[in-house]
């Protein structure tokens, strides 16, 4: 397998044979006291899977007043730079069009419902469900979690259903620490729940795909889905409260001759504009 | 010792910056990752017989653990791998006159 020659090895095991320096600097960097140091790392990384919850829960008790700090200042100068007073208009304004569609969807699935009940929707979120606002502190876009400041202490739980203040879903409650929490996101991978079309008569399953991105599927091939439905979600399941906004159907893909077609939804949670989330306390 | 925790506290740093800072500038569904290009940073511009590239492996991939869903080790493992075919590459078949400053 390999020929010691002088202070070169010759490893004839790959194509050609490859010959490598075996010098003093190698032999150095191999020695046996970063050998020795190198056995214990392996095996305190093997220790930490075995409290991975609390590591990650001390990572986060820690980095948390940084990760605030570093938040609000990223927030000011990114507000500063992309347009400042502009930027804020253009958010609230995003918010509000949210609550308005929400509206619409609420008196859509309940035509009976009166005026009575649409100042009703007009009050503020707390008169529908207890909720906890949670600032956001950080995330970690490549698995679709995002950190907030709101943990045991304010009754969170896992699983609990995460919205923003124009009802537009985030996620679920995945890890909850004393004083903070991680939300995986509804474009997470392992994020999927049962949702449906406002208006019509047609239920699917939303999954994540990661990256920002969300799918509507096992939708009956015959249902009429079009560009520009709007998603929401739907009491089965029993994950998220019913009627909560998902996304727009962006584009929808009929594929093969199975029984179901599906559909790329643009969600409304945007989780680089986003700062405050509300958890349902169900 | 001073080094490796000097280099210790620039991951950390990097990490939050991540995570909590260069969010705000990117477009959605992007994330930059600072600590691959300060650890191959580091492998490129080590001596030989320096195993500092090798801690800030372990380190930053510890940090990218700690802060997501993977199983502890993933990306130490993957890092230190890198390192070493680096080590390795610029060791044997590299004549470039790269300064060594770690």
């Amino acid at each position: 397998m390999y020929h010691l020659a002088g202070s070169s090895v010759k490893l004839s095991c790959l194509p050609g044979g490859v010959r490598i320096r075996y010098n003093m600097a190698m032999r150095k960097l191999l020695s046996r006291r970063r050998l020795v140091v190198g056995i214990v790392v392996v095996f305190f990384v093997l220790a930490l899977n075995v409290f991975a919850t609390e590591a990650r829960g001390f990572m986060v008790q820690v980095s948390s007043p940084f990760q605030a700090a570093l938040w609000d200042s990223g927030n000011s100068i990114s507000t500063f730079f992309g347009g400042g007073a502009l930027q804020r208009d253009n958010q609230r304004l995003r918010e509000e069009n949210l609550l308005l569609q929400s509206q619409i969807v609420s008196l859509q699935d309940t035509a009976e419902e009166n005026e009575e009940l649409r100042k009703v929707l007009q009050f503020e979120l707390t008169g529908e469900f207890p909720l906890v606002m949670g600032e956001i502190i950080g995330k970690t876009l490549a698995d679709g979690i995002i950190t907030i400041k709101a943990g045991e202490e304010k009754g969170l739980r896992k699983g609990m259903p995460v919205i923003t203040s124009g009802k537009g879903v985030v996620g679920r409650v995945h890890e909850v620490f004393q004083g903070y929490s991680r939300i995986q996101v509804l474009s997470a991978e392992e994020s999927k729940f049962e949702a449906k079309v406002a208006g019509k008569e047609i239920s699917g399953v939303v999954a994540g795909q990661g990256d920002g991105k969300i799918i509507f599927d096992f939708v009956p091939r015959d249902a009429d889905l079009a560009q520009g439905d709007l998603v929401v979600t739907s009491q089965l399941g029993n994950i998220f409260p019913e009627n909560l906004l998902v996304g727009e159907v962006a584009e929808v893909i009929k594929t093969g001759a199975g029984p179901f077609q599906k559909a790329v939804v643009k969600p409304f949670f945007h989780t680089k504009t986003a700062d405050v989330v509300f958890v349902v306390l169900l | 010792m001073m080094r490796i925790i000097q280099m210790c506290l620039v991951l950390y740093a990097f990490a939050l910056l991540q995570m909590s800072f260069f969010v705000h500038f990117l477009p959605e569904g992007i994330a930059v990752n600072l600590i691959f290009p300060a650890v191959l940073f580091i492998a490129v511009f080590e001596r030989a017989e320096s195993s500092l590239s090798i801690a800030a492996a372990v380190f930053g991939g510890l940090l990218i653990d700690a802060f997501s869903e993977t199983v502890f080790g993933f990306w130490p493992l993957i890092l230190v791998a890198i390192v070493i075919t680096v080590k390795l590459i610029l060791e044997n078949y590299v004549r470039l006159p790269i300064p060594k400053k770690f």
